[in-house]
Parts: structure tokens; sequence; C-alpha cells
């Protein structure tokens, strides 16, 4: 390895909304070196990448390239400065062939007259392949590839557009044991040929054994740049963690009873989950904690009758369930907050009313016919409890404020009057201050005696709301944990799968 | 004080009259084309003519009635004027050659044009294809089995009473114009005072949203595709009657009619809201222009691309009343 310095990011910041995603983003790496960035789901590691890459323009900082400062305005600029990123998700044509896609945009090298020259690009595709030594039929059609070598193919287009900084983003969530072995010796070999590569990864392991330094990120901040030789498992997760319990909210009271409302045995879906068992008492919050893609949301959508499951049971009250659609799930009583509240929860072109009321119509109706003064008597009702200020009842949905937005579906639930309520990320992209009314608000319906599963990334959240926590890993129940024994630290080392005993 | 909730009021009012105003910019333009129209024809603005534009449109206004409900739900039904011939030869064919009674005949004819719709609706979910496709399909399907039963032979020779729902008169008012009334207020009723109006909106404004509210969307695609399909069968009865012969080219190029019905009449082609009064007067607003442009002795090819420009033109208009809301409505 070089020391010569190929990127410095100094002092980033980057606000979305006065939300702040970044307050102090540093990055060094050097040429050749293999870069781990490791944090919490949440701790910016995304946003500081996109950054980089021009996705999102930073609020102040600066921004080191091959030492002249940078400041891209789209990946395709930065892409044209040498510096790609490769995302989770496969960025490729599938119905196109393998060398098709590693010249896509590229074409012009291989033209004359208007005419593609496919010799000459099967000849320098080879060449590349070569250079790795990676064995893939230059016209193969993607699709018959597996997800490896996608992967692969991707290294290869980011090589054939000469780029010296590759970003990975989890190249190895989706890849079997020998696979990545392949993956991991192909990005030494580019490291070796000079080009840098900063490694995401949620795994510890793979970070210490793969990278030769480690930059750790904690609520947008930089926590620190280490040798892998200098640190192991434990000094890496306490940096991850960090010191400092930072929610600030307490409950008041705790009005967990013994009595068991929901029940979930042998709940299995292949390749998504398997072996899971828990149960929700009445007044409890159940705090499911995990990384992101570890299968707390498939679970919960599975209970809720979103998603399909292969084998298990569900007990509510003790009486076994047949939940085949949220349709049924909802008439029993177990309703669910989604996650991502603008794809799965609100419906824009609809008003206040008409959003909260959406999976309730039925109950305002007498031969199908809305009966809207009883619709809107019951929506105040609801809404008096949650203290939501709103213009009027008939404005848009899209008009509130994300907080106030998310105040609405949780009145959509409680509308049903549901013995079970699943809350997935109810927090996420709310400001601080309706923040603290959510978690008001959900502490109260505790105490109506409510069962409350809480899915949540952000661990002193779970950690200050929780009853008991639950901590989901590659689709198994990692642990159970009750509030006394819940600790910062312990929840992390079960959620990235180490072993504190050690 | 008093001033202070006065200054208050007045931008909260004014905010209001311009969404009422954007809201319903249809109406608007209805009004602006009759005022036109009146100055350049002294003949236009007569009962007889006024019923004569109603008359023109009632075909294209019952289906396009239903049609609102496809385009708000977020999808598409290319095979109506394809229902539209397939049920005026059922009709016929039952009154004629079977020698039904008038009224088994039309009641055999609103319960195939029913299923047709859902059947549309049954391979769109049960097999997750776009609507666009299996519609276009279905088109040809329908067409298809109407030249072959039919041999490309008109059927003639229906009985007076039926001819009547077609060409008859109710006082001074035509029965078609009637039943295109009446379909109106069915279909305004569902879809504004019924649960179902409401899920149908809330499909398509966010399919995945309201499927996890409950809302069972195959049962809501059956509902919305049954009703323009009985919608479709009214419109072939009306028809039928009206030329006194079941064409077997009924009803060709229908779904282009209503959705420049469904589009000027402020239904977004994208879905999530519907305006079933903008779909009648967006009709209306068709019929103006045909019967102005035949006023006025203009070449009938022209009126194609007065059509063409008239959609255009709407879209530009909701296009640019859009972006100026929108940035009216940050800038509060």
């Amino acid at each position: 390895m070089d020391n010569e310095l190929l990127l410095k990011m100094t002092d980033i910041q980057k606000s979305f909304n006065h939300v702040r995603a970044v307050r102090n983003g540093q990055l060094e790496i050097y040429k050749g070196e293999i870069h781990g960035l490791i944090g919490e789901n949440g701790a910016g590691k995304s946003t500081l990448m996109k950054i980089l890459l021009g996705v999102h323009q930073k609020d102040s900082g600066t921004i080191l390239f091959r030492g002249k400062e940078i400041a891209y305005k789209s990946p395709e600029e930065a892409l044209n400065n040498g510096i790609t990123m490769i995302h989770q998700e496969i960025n490729l044509v599938p119905q196109m062939s393998v060398m098709e896609n590693i010249w896509l945009g590229q074409e012009y090298l291989f033209k004359r007259a208007g005419i593609l020259n496919r010799g000459k690009m099967r000849k320098r595709t080879a060449e590349l392949m070569n250079r790795l030594g990676i064995e893939i039929n230059p016209d193969s059609v993607v699709s018959s590839l597996s997800i490896a070598q996608m992967q692969l193919i991707e290294l290869v287009r980011a090589l054939s557009r000469d780029a010296t900084l590759i970003i990975m983003d989890e190249p190895t969530s989706s890849l079997a044991q020998k696979e990545i072995a392949l993956l991991v010796k192909i990005v030494r070999m580019l490291s070796a040929e000079g080009v840098s590569i900063i490694f995401i990864s949620h795994k510890l392991d793979e970070i210490l054994n793969v990278c030769d330094s480690v930059t750790t990120m904690k609520n947008g901040e930089f926590m620190g740049r280490n040798a892998t030789c200098d640190i192991n498992e434990q000094t890496l997760l306490k940096l991850i963690v960090g010191r400092e319990n930072v929610s600030g909210f307490h409950r008041e009271g705790i009005h967990a009873t013994d009595q068991v409302v929901l029940e979930v045995r042998d709940f299995c879906s292949a390749g998504v989950f398997e072996d899971v068992n828990f149960c929700v008492h009445a007044g409890e919050i159940l705090g499911v904690a995990g990384l992101v893609g570890a299968g707390r949301t498939e679970i919960m959508r599975a209970v809720f009758g979103a998603d399909k499951h292969d084998s298990g049971e569900i007990l509510l009250e003790g009486q076994e369930l047949k939940i085949r659609n949220p349709m049924d799930a909802i008439q029993k009583g177990i309703c669910m907050l989604q996650e991502d509240r603008l794809r799965l929860g609100t419906v824009y072109s609809m008003s206040v009313l008409q959003n909260a009321s959406l999976a309730t119509l039925d109950q305002f109706c007498s031969a199908t016919v809305v009966n809207k003064k009883k619709e809107r008597s019951a929506f105040h009702e609801i809404m008096e409890d949650i203290l939501l200020k709103f213009h009027s009842e008939n404005e848009s949905i899209k008009n509130l404020s994300g907080g106030n937005q998310q105040k609405v579906l949780l009145g959509r639930w409680l509308m049903a009057h549901p013995k079970v309520l699943i809350l997935d990320e109810p927090t996420r992209g709310i400001d601080i201050g309706a923040k603290y009314e959510i978690y008001r608000l959900i502490e109260k319906l505790a105490e109506r005696g409510i069962a409350i599963i809480m899915i949540s990334s952000e661990l002193p959240e779970v950690l200050s709301l929780s009853d008991r926590v639950m901590v989901v890993r590659n689709g198994r129940i990692a642990a159970k944990l009750n509030r006394g024994e819940v600790m910062q630290e312990t929840v992390m080392a079960h959620a990235f799968g180490i072993n504190k005993e050690e | 004080m008093a001033s202070h909730t006065n200054k208050k009021l007045q931008p909260e009012a004014a905010k209001h009259l311009r969404e009422i105003l954007v809201n319903n910019k249809v109406f608007a333009v209805a009004l602006l084309l009759i005022v036109i129209m009146s100055f350049l024809s002294e003949r236009f603005l007569t009962t007889t003519n006024v019923f004569n534009i109603l008359r023109q449109i009632c075909i294209t206004g019952i289906v396009a009635s239903g049609f609102s409900l496809i385009i708000a739900a977020g999808e598409i039904d290319l095979s109506v004027g394809s229902i539209v011939a397939f049920v005026g030869i059922v009709t016929s064919y039952l009154m004629v050659t079977v020698k039904m009674p008038m009224v088994i005949a039309i009641l055999a004819g609103l319960l195939v044009g029913m299923l047709c719709g859902m059947l549309n609706a049954v391979i769109i979910s049960a097999l997750d294809l776009p609507p666009f496709i299996v519609t276009l399909a279905t088109q040809s399907l329908f067409r298809g089995v109407v030249y072959i039963w039919t041999n490309m032979v008109s059927i003639i020779g229906l009985p007076q009473e039926f001819v009547n729902i077609g060409q008859g008169y109710l006082g001074v008012i035509p029965i078609p114009v009637i039943i295109m009334v009446a379909t109106f207020l069915i279909v305004w009723f569902a879809t504004v005072k019924t649960s179902f109006g409401r899920h149908v909106i809330a499909m398509g404004g966010n399919k995945e949203a309201a499927y996890l509210c409950g809302v069972r969307i195959s049962r809501v695609r059956l509902g919305i595709y049954g009703m323009v399909g009985l919608c479709c069968a009214v419109a072939a009865i009306v028809l039928t009657g009206r030329t006194a012969s079941a064409q077997v080219s009924a009803g060709n190029g229908m779904e282009m009619d209503c959705i420049t019905a469904v589009v000027i009449g402020g239904t977004p082609f994208t879905g999530g809201k519907v305006n079933i009064v903008g779909t009648f007067i967006g009709a209306f607003i068709v019929g103006i222009i045909n019967n102005g442009l035949n006023l006025l002795a203009v070449d009938s090819n022209f009126q194609i691309i007065a059509k063409g420009l008239m959609i255009l033109i709407a879209l530009i208009i909701d296009r640019l009343s859009t972006n100026f809301l929108n940035k009216k409505r940050r800038k509060e």
C-alpha cells in the first residue's frame, strides 16, 4: 500500500428538513487501501457516501480527492472522475448480456460509423476479466448468473470506467461463504492494482478480516479511524455503540400484565425467517431490535397477514387464528403501523379524515353507504386523544408535517380499537419534538392494556420504552432480554452476532 | 381584534376560492365554450340544439361515467367498445332470433355486459397482469366473437318499443338523456357516498397502503370492472335502439372517447381522485365542440384534430394550474 492520500473528507455536515443526518463526517482513504465503514442503521454512512457521489450536496465541510477540492453534482460526474458505488441491490439490466452491461453507456468506444464492433467489445471484456481472474462468458445473459457473479460483473464495470475508488455497500449480505471468499480475493487483487475500496458492512469479523483500516460512525458523527490490526471485535463494538444513552425519555411506570394477548409459535417462512416464537402481554411494550434486513419487519408483516408464511401458529387470547390478509388481522384486533409512511401508509390524494378512517370504514357504513357524521365523530374522538393539530379534517394529508402524518396513521389504527398494535419504526423521519409526543402516546396506549410490539433501529428508543427486548438476527430470534438486563452493548452484540463470553 | 381575525380570514377565504376554482376549471371551460359558440352561431343556444348535443354524447357519457372509476383506480379498460357491440348483438339476437320478451332480453344483455367486465377483473387479479394488456386482449376477443357470431351482418327487425328506448321522448326530453343522467347519478352516488367509492380512490392513490388497511383490492377491482361492464350494456341498449339495429362495428374507438371525457373532466390519468360531474362536463365539452363545428359547417376531419387539441389543452391547463397551486401552497 502506498502512503498516498486519495480522499479526505473533513467536517462534513448535512441536514434533511432540520434533521441532522451527518454532523461530523470524517473519512480518509489512501491509495490501494481497503477501508471499512461501519455503524448502526442511521449512523450516517450512506448519507456520507451519497455526498461523496454527488447524490446529495453537503451543507458544509470539504472533500479533497487526489489533492483537489471537489463537490460533484451527480453520480455521473463522480463516475467520470473515477468514483463509483456498487449498491446492495444489483444494478444490471437482466435481459442483456454480460458485456453489454459492462459497456452500457460507453458503447461509443466500440463504434465505427454508427455500427457496434461486438468483436472488439468481447475482446476488451475478456481482457478485463482475465486481469481479475474471473471466468464468466461475456455473452451470457445476466439473468442466468448467480448473485455473486452479478456482483463481479459490477466490479468489472467499475474497472472499465477506470475507477480509482469503489464503494461497496454490504456486498456480502446475499452471498454464500464460498462466494464471499471469491469476492474478497478479487477485492484484494483490485487493491493490489492501486484501486481503493470503501467496504460498508455490518459483519464485524468480515471488516476485521478484509479491511486494512476502518472508520466508525454513530449518530452522524465520526467515532474513530483504526487500523484493523490494532483492534478486535469487542473494541469495534464499543465504538459502534458509543457510551451514552441519549434517548432522554423515561417511562413513568410499567403496566405490563401476565395476561398473554398474542402468541406466535414456530413461525417460519422459507428463506426469510424460521423458528420464531414469542408472545406479548396486555399493557406490555415489546421492543424488537436488530439490523435492517435481519427479518424484523418480515416477521411482523407475516403476523399481520401482509405476507405469507409457510408454517406456524398465531394465537390471540388463546384462540388460534387464521390470518390470510390484513383484513383478517384488523378484524381480529391486530394492527400494524408500517415503516415506510410514504409508500405503505399514506394515500396522498385523500384527506386527513379519509386517511384515518380507511382501515375502519365499514364500521361507519350501513348498506355500504358511509355515514359521514359517525365517521367524523369517531375520528375526532381519537384525534383528541392524540392531540393532533390540524387546520381541517378535509385538508390533504400531504400538507401535514411528517410527525403529524404519523399521528394520523396512528389514529387510523386506534380507530380499529386494536388488542395488538405493531409499530414499525414509529419515529423514523420525525423531528425530535414530535418524537417525544409519539413516545408518550405509545406509553399511554400500553397503559390502556394494548399489547405493543415496537420495531426500532434506534437503540436508545428501544431501551427506554420497552418492557422486554427481542433481538432478531438472520431471520431468527437471537435473544430475548428483560428490562433489567437490557444494555445497548448486549443488544448490539446479539444483533451483530458476537458472543460476549468469548 | 376584529381586524386581526379579518386579516386571517381573508387569505383563508381566498385560498378556498382558489382551490374550488382550480378543482372545477372544467366548468369554466364549458361555460367559456358555450359563450363563444352562442356568439358564433345563433342556432347554438336553442332548446332543440342543447338536447341535440346531449343526445349525441349519451352513448359516450353512459360508458364514461363508469370509466371514471377505472381511471380513478389507476387502471384502464380498452375493451369497453367491444363490450358495447357484444351486448348489442346478444340483446338483439335474443329478441329477433330467439323471440324472447324485450325485458328479459334486456336483463340478459345487462348481465352479459357485467360478466364481460368482471372477466377482465378476474384475469387481472388472478394472474397479476397489467390491465392495459389484459383489456387489449379482451377487446379483440369480444369483437371477434361478435364478427363470427353475426357473420359481419348487423341484426335488424327490432321491436318498436325497444327502438323507442333510443329514439323516444318523455315530454321534450329524449329518453337516452334521461338514462344517461340516471347512470351518472348512480355512479356519482356509488363514488361519493359508499365505502366502495372510497376504496376505489384509495386503490388509485396508493394500492399498497390500501391493501395494508384491509381493502381487498381484487374485490374492489371486480366491482369497478363489473360496473363499467354494466354501463357498457346500458349504452349498448340505447345505441341499438337509436340505430334500430345491432351494428357489428358499434363502439369502435369508444375507449378513447371515454378517456377524453374523463381526463378533460379533471380525473387525473394516474388515479387517486375522481370527478364524476367533471366527466359529464367533459363529455359535454366534446359534444359542444363537435356540434359547434357542425353548425359552422367545418369539415368533419377537422373535428378529429379539434378533439386531439382539446385533450392536449386540457392536460396543459391541468399541469399549469397544479404547478401554480403547489407553488402557492409552498409559499404559505
